[in-house]
């Protein structure tokens, strides 16, 4: 390793070529920051430089100081090198290991079912306590038809991938639609996820338009958003749903001045008003309401799911 | 079915069991051999399924799946462990009390909607070699006081005679279960590959089963697996021959004109095939795990099964509603009886509400 001051036209940032994700910082001018360096590598001859975390760099400076890490020359080692330190310095969500097994594959034509992880993968899976196997990389490596944006969302909301499975089957409109959609709203990972299965029962069994139509709306809040989505893909289960509401408001609970903020009683609320499953989700919940009239008002709700 | 593209084995040792020396030999009758195959390759099976897992996404569709990509290499071995299991039912459904044994696993064909592209710890179509050891689990079950039916399958990972001609495993399991008592051996199949069957002495303890959908269904949804009439000529075949055959209206599937096409199906069917052999014929809704419709909807664009209104089960899977699902079954064993009163039938996977709704009963031992 070697640390020295470069002008910035000495360095190349690959932030197109590896696709990074991680949103953009400043680096802190020379003088203030005195330990503040950046990696780099060599790539046929020119030095390939990142910011430690991996984060896209905005620099003030004309100069900045430079670690340069040893390595054969080539793109595919350094490449290495980048997922190692950064993923050490900040461990990867899953995505980046996505778009990293792209770069590997598509750009740097390497095929990892053939000759195994390339070097310096290893230390980076075990950096972010993943087991150092091609398995690992199989199972995010089928999430490769992400766009760009659509993985950059998911960076940002550091939601699970299987969030955004449904879009590969979607069609490119329709797909565009509905993360621009999404994004003016603060939804929950399973909450996308359900609007996303009801997008595409719209585009594909009624048509694309009126999905695009739905989504295109101007809605008040989310809730209304997910609700057209919902009522329009699934009338019926919308019905029951509203059905189970009634239902549930028709239950003799106890006065919330009694009861409110006991967060047992939240918690057993929130089962089955959300989830309701099981006779035994509504058993705790019988703690607080026993009556036999509430029992079978219960074992009727219930009813409606089996 | 066209040739293998891989014939692989887990050890050296693997070739030292007679079953893989027949299988092979099959294999070669019926041209599924890879084209200038000399010896099976000897491969790791984790690293093999690593490599398929990572290939996959890489393929168009409907290749674009790891156990897509199984069916075309076939893979010998022996399993170490049990070989039998009571049928995993699922979870606050009732159960029929099913004993399941896997000696294969995947399937050369690719039906829309199968469980095994989300099931299948390693996609290779595996033949497991150490029969003897399978067989003898299967005689040790049997040998119970023979007081209530014993029913062993072998349609949970593969069907059951897909693959059956090259393996000779069926033939040989019903010849070991034959001197046991109130002991039926299901061969479940979408296949018409049944004449292999027929050098069986004994017979009676053997039912054959077919998976049945409306003509329409099976073209769309079951790639590769026998036509309609293939099947039921098969079925009706396996009856006169005096073997038990069995049909399963499963998974029913809710689309347009879903009446006039099981109404149509059923009854071709139960008009060919006679009614004294049929043991039993179950119904059960198309249900799935959440995480198999993105595979499915990926490997075929063009289905419309993952459109309809469900809503996740008890047991975690996702099912039509309760009502629609209640109306099919009801309607479909409202036709089976008026054709034939004498059969029986049963719902696979639902709860105890629709079994009351739809067959107006409860369950049973019937069979």
């Amino acid at each position: 390793m070697n640390l020295q001051t470069f002008d910035l036209a000495a360095l190349y940032f690959p932030k197109k070529e590896w696709r990074w994700l991680r949103v953009s910082v400043r680096l802190p001018e020379l003088d203030t920051a005195p330990d503040q360096f950046i990696w780099a590598a060599k790539v046929d001859g020119k030095l390939w430089a990142w910011h430690p975390r991996g984060n896209d760099i905005e620099i003030s400076e004309r100069k900045v100081r430079v670690l340069t890490l040893d390595s054969d020359g080539t793109e595919l080692e350094a490449h290495g090198l980048f997922l190692k330190t950064t993923f050490t310095a900040a461990p990867a969500h899953d995505i980046e290991w996505t778009v990293a097994l792209q770069v590997l594959t598509d750009r740097l034509q390497y095929q990892a079912a053939e000759r195994g992880l390339p070097k310096f993968w290893k230390e980076a899976l075990e950096a972010c306590g993943l087991e150092p196997h091609l398995g690992i990389l199989a199972q995010r490596g089928r999430f490769g038809f992400l766009n760009e944006a659509e993985a950059r969302h998911l960076t940002e909301k550091r939601w699970d991938l299987a969030t955004f499975e449904l879009l590969e089957s979607m069609a490119p409109l329709v797909r565009t639609a509905f993360l621009v959609a999404i994004q003016k709203w603060n939804l929950t990972a399973q909450q996308a996820k359900e609007a996303l299965n009801f997008t595409m029962i719209l585009a594909k069994k009624i048509s694309e338009k009126t999905a695009l139509n739905v989504l295109g709306n101007a809605f008040k809040s989310a809730e209304e958003f997910r609700m057209a989505l919902f009522r329009t893909a699934q009338p019926e289960l919308a019905t029951l749903s509203q059905r189970r509401i009634e239902m549930l408001r028709d239950l003799k609970a106890p006065p919330r001045s009694t009861v409110y903020g006991d967060p047992s009683f939240e918690s057993d609320l929130l089962k089955i008003t959300h989830t309701p499953r099981k006779m035994s989700d509504f058993e705790s919940f019988k703690y607080w309401v026993s009556d036999p009239e509430t029992t079978e008002k219960l074992r009727q709700l219930l009813e409606i799911y089996q | 079915m066209k040739p293998f593209e891989r014939i692989t084995i887990s050890s050296p040792e693997i070739m030292d069991y007679p079953a893989s020396w027949r299988i092979l030999k099959n294999l070669a009758k019926y041209q599924l051999l890879p084209a200038g195959f000399d010896s099976p390759e000897i491969v790791d099976a984790t690293q093999m399924t690593n490599k398929l897992a990572l290939e996959a996404p890489r393929r168009p569709a409907p290749a674009n799946n790891p156990v897509a990509l199984g069916k075309r290499i076939l893979h010998l071995t022996t399993q170490p462990g049990t070989f039998i299991k009571q049928c995993p039912g699922t979870t606050n459904m009732l159960c029929c009390q099913y004993h399941i044994v896997n000696m294969v696993s995947n399937c050369p064909f690719d039906c829309t909607y199968c469980y095994l592209q989300t099931y299948l710890n390693q996609p290779m179509t595996t033949f497991y070699v150490n029969e003897e050891d399978i067989f003898s689990q299967v005689e040790k079950l049997c040998e119970r006081p023979p007081v209530a039916q014993l029913r062993v399958g072998t349609g949970e990972l593969s069907d059951s005679l897909a693959l059956d001609p090259i393996s000779g495993f069926s033939v040989r399991l019903a010849d070991r279960m034959a001197g046991f008592e109130n002991v039926r051996l299901e061969l479940k199949t979408k296949s018409k590959n049944v004449e292999h069957l027929l050098e069986l002495k004994k017979r009676d303890h053997v039912v054959v089963g077919w998976s049945m959908n409306p003509r329409e269904i099976i073209n769309a949804e079951e790639h590769g697996t026998a036509r309609f009439e293939e099947r039921m000529k098969a079925a009706a075949l396996m009856a006169d021959e005096g073997f038990g055959v069995a049909f399963h209206f499963d998974p029913m599937i809710y689309t347009e004109g879903w009446q006039e096409m099981y109404e149509a199906a059923a009854t071709e069917l139960l008009a060919n095939v006679a009614h004294k052999q049929i043991r039993w014929v179950s119904i059960g809704g198309l249900r799935y795990q959440p995480q198999l419709k993105p595979i499915a909807l990926k490997r075929r664009p063009e289905t419309t099964l993952f459109m309809d209104e469900t809503a996740p089960g008890t047991d975690g899977k996702v099912r039509y509603l309760r009502s629609q699902r209640t109306e099919m079954f009801q309607f479909l064993n409202r036709i089976i009886k008026e054709r034939a009163p004498t059969v029986y039938t049963y719902l696979c996977m639902e709860s105890m509400p629709v079994w009351e709704k739809a067959l107006g009963r409860m369950p049973d031992r019937g069979f």
